[in-house]
C-alpha cells in the first residue's frame, strides 16, 4: 500500500506539484506586469533599476534597517531560508532523483550538512512560531493561517531528516516527506509564500519608488 | 447604514492595482513594520502594527465586499484614524511592502463608500470650490500678497511680486494658511526668493498646492486639484513649480 | 509635493512641463550658488531639526536641509532617529482635519517627545506645515520646553541684507 502511495508520489505527483509551482507563480508575474503596464497610462517608463537591484542587496546582504531593528527575527529569517534553499537544491538524494529523470546534475553536499541546516531551518521555524504565539502584538496579529504555513514548511523538513536519520518507519517517513513537501510546492503560489517569487517585484517596486524619492536604498 | 454592495465591489475592482494584489497577498504577517510605526513606539498595542492597518482592506477582499457597515466603519476607524501615512514603516518591512500605499488605497474605499471624515471632505470641497482648502477669495490673496510686499519693501526696497507673469522660471505656491492665518509666512518667503534673485511669479488662481484628495484617498478629486496647478504652471510656461512648504 | 511630484502624472495619464520642486531645495540650491546669503551663525539656540516625511522621505532633502542648518545655526542637534529614518511628527495623512482621532494621534507622538527631548533643543525647526501643527501639539501635550519655527522664517530671520 504505502509502496503505491510513494510511487504516485515521486512520480506523477511531482510533475504536478512543480507544474503548479512554476505556471501559478509564473502566471502572477505577468498578472503583476499586465496591471502594472495598465497604470502606467502610455507614460514613459521611470523605472530606476540600480536602485531596485540595490534595495534588494541590502535586503539580501543584509544591509537593512530591519536587520538592526529585529535583529533575532532577521537571524531567524536567514537561518530558515539558507538552509531550506541549499537543502532543497543540493541534497545528494534530490540531485540524484534529478540525474535519473532528466540527466542534469551538480555538486552535492554532504549529508552530515544537511541534517545540520534541516535542523537549523527547524530551529528557526521554531522561533518564528513561538514568536508568534508568545509576543504580545504579534499574537494579535497572527492568523491561524500564519502558523499552518509554518507547519507546512516544517513538515518536509522533519520527514525528510527522520527518514535519513531512520527514525521511524523509513518507507513511511520518506513517503510523507514527498506528500509534504509536493503539497508545500502546490501551495506556494496561493500563498504568502508566493513572496518566492513577489518578494524580487515587491523589493523592486519599493526600491525604485525611493530610488525617485532620491531617498535611496534602506 | 445600508451598504451599496455594487459601489463597494467596483471601487474594490478598481483599487486592486498589481501593487496591492502583491501587497496584500504577500504580507507575511511578520510584525517587522511594527518598528517603523510611531503609533507602535508611543504605545505597542497589536493595532499599531503597520500590518495590521491593512485587515481590514485584506477582509473585504476575501469576502468580496459582501460586508455589513460595522466592516466599513472599522476600516475607515483604522484607515484614517491610526496612520499618517508617512511611509517610514516601509523602510522596516523585509519586503518593502507599502502601507502608506495600502491606507490610502483602503481610505479611497472609505470614500467610495461616502465615509469621508468630515473634516477632509469640507477642506476638499472648499479646495474645488475657490482653489484653497480655506476658501480663500482671489481678493483676499491679492490683497495679502500686497500688503505683505509692502511690509517687505520697507527692508527690501527692490522686493517684488510678481503675479501671473509667463515664462518665469519658477511658480511660487503656498499652503492656504499661509494666506489665511499666517501671512507673516508669505513674507518669509517673499523676503527669501527676493534676496536670492530668482525669476519667479505666482498665479492669482492655483497658489494651493496642497492635496487633500491625497490625504483622503480621494483619487478623483485629487486629479481635479493636480490638474488645476499643473495647468496654471504649464500655462505659465514655468520650468519649476515651488511647492508649499 | 508627493502629490504634484510624484503621483499626479499617473493620475492625469500625462507628464508635466515642469518639475515640481520643495522649497528647501531652491533655497539650498540658491545658497551653494552664492545668490542667497545668510548670516552664518546667526541663530545660537540649541536647535533640531524635523525631517518631514513630505522633503526627506519622499523627496530626498535631506543633504540640502542640513546644508542650510550648518550655515545659520551654531548649535545644531541632531534627533535619533533623524534623517530618513525620523520618526513621523504625527500630523501627516490629513490628521490635522480629523479631530475625531485626535487623542489617538496624541498618543502616538509620544515617540517624538521623547525624541525632542533628549535633544535638548529649544527651537524645532520644521519644514513642512503638517509638522509645524504636529511638533507643536508634541511640545504642548507633553510638555517641552521648545518653540516651533518654520524653515522658511528661520531662513529669513538670518538673511543678510546687505551681503544679497
Ligand atoms: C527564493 C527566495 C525567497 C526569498 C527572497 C524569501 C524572502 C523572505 C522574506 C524577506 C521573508 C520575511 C522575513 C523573514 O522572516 O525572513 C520571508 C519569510 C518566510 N519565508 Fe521566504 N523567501 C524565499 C523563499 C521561500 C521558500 C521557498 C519558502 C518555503 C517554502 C519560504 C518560506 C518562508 C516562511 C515560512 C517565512 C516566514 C513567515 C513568518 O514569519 O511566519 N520562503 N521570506
Ligand atoms: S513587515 Fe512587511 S511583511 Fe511583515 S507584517 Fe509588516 S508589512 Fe507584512
Ligand atoms: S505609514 Fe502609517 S503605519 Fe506606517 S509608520 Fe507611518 S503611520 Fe505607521
Amino acid at each position: 500500500m504505502i509502496h503505491v502511495v510513494y510511487n504516485f508520489a515521486v512520480g506523477p505527483m511531482v510533475w504536478l506539484a512543480f507544474t503548479i509551482c512554476i505556471t501559478g507563480l509564473a502566471y502572477r508575474l505577468i498578472r503583476y506586469r499586465r496591471k502594472a503596464v495598465a497604470a502606467k497610462k502610455g507614460l514613459p517608463g521611470d523605472f530606476r533599476t540600480t536602485w531596485a537591484v540595490r534595495s534588494m542587496l541590502y535586503y539580501l546582504l543584509p544591509l537593512n534597517r530591519t536587520a538592526k531593528s529585529s535583529p533575532w527575527s532577521t537571524v531567524a529569517g536567514f537561518a530558515l531560508h539558507i538552509p531550506l534553499l541549499v537543502v532543497a537544491f543540493f541534497l545528494s538524494a534530490h540531485v540524484i532523483m534529478l540525474e535519473q529523470s532528466w540527466g542534469v546534475a551538480w555538486p552535492t553536499i554532504p549529508d552530515v550538512w544537511a541534517d545540520v541546516l534541516t535542523i537549523i531551518a527547524l530551529a528557526a521555524l521554531g522561533f518564528l512560531a513561538l514568536k508568534r504565539l508568545l509576543h504580545p502584538a504579534l499574537r494579535g496579529l497572527t492568523e491561524p493561517k500564519d502558523l499552518l504555513v509554518l507547519l507546512l514548511v516544517a513538515l518536509p523538513l522533519l520527514t525528510g531528516l527522520a527518514a535519513h536519520r531512520q527514525w521511524g518507519d523509513y518507507p513511511l517517513m520518506l513517503t510523507l516527506h514527498v506528500l509534504s513537501a509536493n503539497i508545500l510546492l502546490m501551495l506556494i503560489p496561493f500563498t504568502k509564500l508566493s513572496h518566492m517569487a513577489l518578494f524580487f517585484v515587491s523589493r523592486a517596486a519599493t526600491g525604485s519608488d525611493f530610488g525617485k524619492r532620491q531617498v535611496g536604498a534602506w | 447604514m445600508t451598504i451599496d454592495t455594487q459601489t463597494l465591489s467596483r471601487t474594490l475592482a478598481d483599487k486592486a492595482g498589481a501593487r496591492l494584489e502583491m501587497w496584500l497577498s504577500i504580507c507575511s504577517r511578520c510584525g517587522m513594520c511594527a518598528e517603523g510605526c510611531h503609533y507602535y513606539a508611543s504605545n505597542p498595542r497589536p493595532e499599531h502594527v503597520p500590518a495590521f492597518r491593512v485587515k481590514p482592506l485584506v477582509d473585504l477582499y476575501k469576502k468580496r465586499g459582501q460586508v455589513d457597515a460595522t466592516v466599513l466603519e472599522t476600516l475607515r476607524d483604522v484607515c484614517y484614524g491610526t496612520c499618517t501615512m508617512c511611509q517610514r514603516c516601509t523602510m522596516y518591512c523585509p519586503h518593502g511592502i507599502g502601507i502608506a500605499a495600502l491606507v490610502h488605497a483602503a481610505r479611497g474605499v472609505a470614500v467610495a463608500m461616502g465615509l469621508t471624515p468630515p473634516g477632509l471632505a469640507k477642506g476638499l470641497e472648499n479646495a474645488l470650490e475657490f482653489g484653497n482648502n480655506l476658501g480663500v477669495t482671489e481678493d483676499d490673496f491679492l490683497e495679502t500678497v500686497e500688503w505683505q510686499l509692502e511690509e517687505l519693501q520697507e527692508e527690501m526696497p527692490f522686493a517684488r511680486a510678481p503675479m501671473d507673469k509667463e515664462g518665469a522660471e519658477f511658480l511660487l505656491t503656498f499652503h492656504p494658511r499661509d494666506i489665511k492665518f499666517y501671512p507673516q509666512n508669505l513674507f518669509n518667503y517673499l523676503k527669501l526668493y527676493n534676496a536670492a534673485g530668482i525669476d519667479f511669479t505666482m498665479s492669482s488662481k492655483a497658489w494651493d498646492s496642497t492635496n487633500l484628495g491625497l490625504f483622503a484617498g480621494d483619487v478623483a478629486k485629487a486629479s481635479r486639484l493636480a490638474a488645476n496647478v499643473a495647468d496654471t504652471a504649464e500655462r505659465l510656461k514655468v520650468k519649476a513649480l515651488i511647492t508649499a512648504e | 509635493m508627493k502629490a504634484l511630484g510624484f503621483e499626479a502624472p499617473y493620475w492625469l495619464g500625462r507628464k508635466f512641463s515642469f518639475e515640481a520642486m520643495p522649497p528647501i531645495k531652491v533655497w539650498a540650491d540658491c545658497l551653494h550658488a552664492g545668490t542667497l546669503k545668510l548670516k552664518p551663525g546667526f541663530h545660537a539656540a540649541p536647535v533640531t531639526f524635523q525631517d518631514s516625511c513630505n522633503f526627506v522621505r519622499n523627496a530626498g532633502m535631506y543633504q540640502q536641509s542640513r546644508d542650510l542648518m550648518s550655515v545659520v545655526a551654531t548649535d545644531f542637534r541632531e534627533m535619533h532617529p533623524h534623517g530618513n529614518a525620523t520618526y513621523c511628527c504625527g500630523n501627516g495623512g490629513g490628521q490635522g482635519l480629523m479631530p475625531e482621532y485626535k487623542q489617538a494621534k496624541i498618543a502616538a507622538l509620544k515617540a517624538k517627545a521623547d525624541c525632542i527631548l533628549a535633544t535638548g533643543a529649544k527651537t524645532v525647526v520644521v519644514a513642512c506645515h503638517n509638522c509645524e501643527d504636529g511638533i507643536h501639539e508634541t511640545c504642548k501635550n507633553y510638555e517641552l520646553d521648545a518653540k516651533v519655527e518654520l524653515f522658511s522664517a528661520y531662513l529669513a530671520e538670518a538673511v543678510d541684507l546687505q551681503g544679497n
